[in-house]
């Protein structure tokens, strides 16, 4: 392990700047690299091959785990909230509880999960590849934009994944939910189907949706700039891989927090 | 080129044959890791103190970056926090549609301890402590570190990674404790401080619904998480090879593994426990 960089004086004063360098630099330096991106995206020419190859990775490295941890995510909510419904005799209900939790909160933060455990460590892992065999400075000294050239495909790229795995999401949510709620538990299949519409509606899903690509978009530059920024070495790729889930799932939350709570506020969503 | 065709198409109808077989030799390999960390806790916990001492306070505090903006379980801390807020704002709105916003405190009381800190903090500690050790111990595998312990006498698996299990298993209950705090925290400032819900209402329905056995219950499952998250991750980093491109690779591969193992655990631990008729009583 080698030892962080320390000031040379004994004074403990002068250590706090070092410190306070190494965590707000990182951070102004992501959202300067944001908005190159976001500039870049609207800079011809676009690269469709890029965008295409990219698109076909992340939904590669994504779908597997998406339909492998939505059952149990989805079993494991289903079961405490039909265990409440048969003690007050409602297990009938199993359906609105199943469409609310799916469709408002575990789809969209199950996306999250993918995005931050499966795209972005994949994204990161790839680019900070790139990095430490400096096939980035290369394409810099050809005069190629690394940023045009693949951090926006892979960030629109894991927009359009995260947009459609929120719906592998709902679809395994709905249907796991009538395996447990039906088979396992009592509910009635007709009644499951009938109150599933309870408590949401179509803007619920918009809004759900909504949340789902702006995770991936946030995913998607946390893995390009962490990668982008990784040192040599094999300790620099695996930490950069271990930054990006941490600074993803940091990110997210609250992001979910701020995106879940506007549209109720405003009254765009809820109050059916 | 019809040879070729031919050619490839024997390829891979081999290669499709001999997956189920490569999986399977895969999982023979990653049991019988497993099996042999465990097996040897004594001898770990016997012989490598120091080294056991240094990973427990490294776990807590983290490495590196990470412990510059607080370790684990700060970030855990921040994410069940977060989490717990947007529990409470999406319970509130759901409640209040069917006007029982009052029963936010019995959301709480119920929905914390037996769904969200697990899997928040499950994740989270795949996220931190996990993916840390698989970095670590592939950097350690691809420069050869590995191998120049086993060359010096000293038995790389009890040295490395049962003592990353017996320190893990230790610090998830601190972690796993503050976690727990940060999802109630964050649940009540939302909505008595944030939505106005009277906190003595609050209090009384979380009280009267609150069970002792649902967060007993809760620390199972956090060990039991903290075992598999810790295993699936020193395998991969243990097993990393291809340079430092393959360590980023591992880490990757680690955490999908892992996240879906924390939800598979979770649910066949809460099965167990809770699948009992009587596991939910509204009231005596």
């Amino acid at each position: 392990m080698p030892a962080a960089p320390r000031s040379v004086l004994p004074d403990g004063g002068v250590m706090a700047a070092p410190t306070l360098t190494r965590v707000v630099k990182p951070i102004g330096g992501f959202f300067a690299f944001t908005l190159d991106t976001f500039v870049a995206m609207f800079k011809p020419p676009f690269q469709w091959r890029e965008f295409i190859q990219q698109t076909w990775f992340v939904a590669s490295v994504s779908l597997g785990p998406a339909i492998l941890l939505g059952i149990p995510f989805v079993a494991l909510v289903t079961f405490q909230f039909n265990l409440i419904l048969v003690e007050i005799g409602a297990i009938d209900l199993s359906g609105s509880g199943s469409g609310f939790a799916t469709v408002t909160q575990i789809g969209p933060v199950a996306t999250t999960f993918i995005i931050a455990g499966a795209s972005s460590t994949a994204i990161c892992a790839d680019i900070g590849a790139r990095k430490i065999r400096e096939e980035l400075d290369a394409m810099e000294v050809l005069g190629i934009d690394t940023v045009q050239r693949l951090v926006v495909p892979r960030v629109l790229a894991t927009a359009v994944n995260a947009f459609l795995l929120n719906g592998v999401m709902i679809l395994i949510g709905l249907s796991g939910g009538f395996v447990f709620g039906v088979f396992l538990q009592g509910a009635s299949p007709g009644q499951y189907v009938d109150s599933m519409k309870l408590l949401v509606g179509y803007p619920d899903l918009v809004h759900g949706e909504i949340r789902a690509v702006v995770f991936g978009v946030v995913g998607a530059l946390i893995g390009c700039y962490r990668g982008m920024t990784c040192a040599a070495g094999p300790r620099g790729v695996g930490n950069a891989v271990n930054e990006t889930v941490v600074y993803t799932f940091l990110a997210l939350f609250p992001i979910n927090i701020l995106l879940t709570q506007i549209p109720y506020s405003l009254g765009i969503v809820g109050g059916h | 080129m019809a040879q070729m065709g031919a050619r490839s198409v024997a390829e891979s109808a081999k290669r499709l044959l001999t997956g189920p077989l490569r999986l399977l030799d895969d999982l023979g390999r990653q049991a019988e890791f497993y099996g042999k960390s465990i097996a040897w806790t004594p001898k770990a916990v016997k012989s490598y103190k120091t080294e056991q001492v240094r990973l427990i306070a490294e776990v807590g505090m983290s490495s590196g970056a990470l412990a510059v903006i607080g370790g684990s379980s700060v970030i855990t801390l921040f994410i069940t926090l977060f989490a717990g807020v947007t529990g409470g704002v999406q319970t509130f709105d759901a409640l209040q549609n069917l006007q029982l916003e009052a029963l936010g405190g019995f959301a709480s009381a119920i929905i914390n301890p037996r769904l969200l800190t697990p899997i928040v903090a499950g994740a989270a500690l795949a996220a931190t402590v996990g993916s840390g050790f698989t970095a670590q111990l592939g950097a350690m595998r691809v420069s050869e570190e590995i191998d120049a312990l086993e060359v010096i006498g000293v038995r790389s698996l009890p040295y490395l990674v049962t003592t990353r299990l017996v320190a893990g298993m230790i610090t998830i209950i601190p972690i796993f404790a503050m976690a727990m705090c940060g999802a109630w925290i964050g649940w009540k400032l939302t909505q008595v401080d944030f939505f106005g819900l009277s906190e003595g209402t609050y209090d009384h329905y979380m009280d009267t619904f609150m069970q002792w056995q649902d967060v007993l219950y809760s620390f199972a499952q956090a060990v039991g998480i903290a075992v598999v998250v810790i295993l699936i991750h020193t395998y991969y980093g243990y097993t990393a090879s291809g340079g430092p491109a393959g360590v980023g690779r591992a880490v990757g591969k680690a955490v999908r593994t892992s996240l879906i193992a924390v939800l598979a655990v979770e649910l066949a631990i809460s099965m167990a426990l809770y699948a009992d008729s009587d596991a939910f009583r509204i009231s005596g």
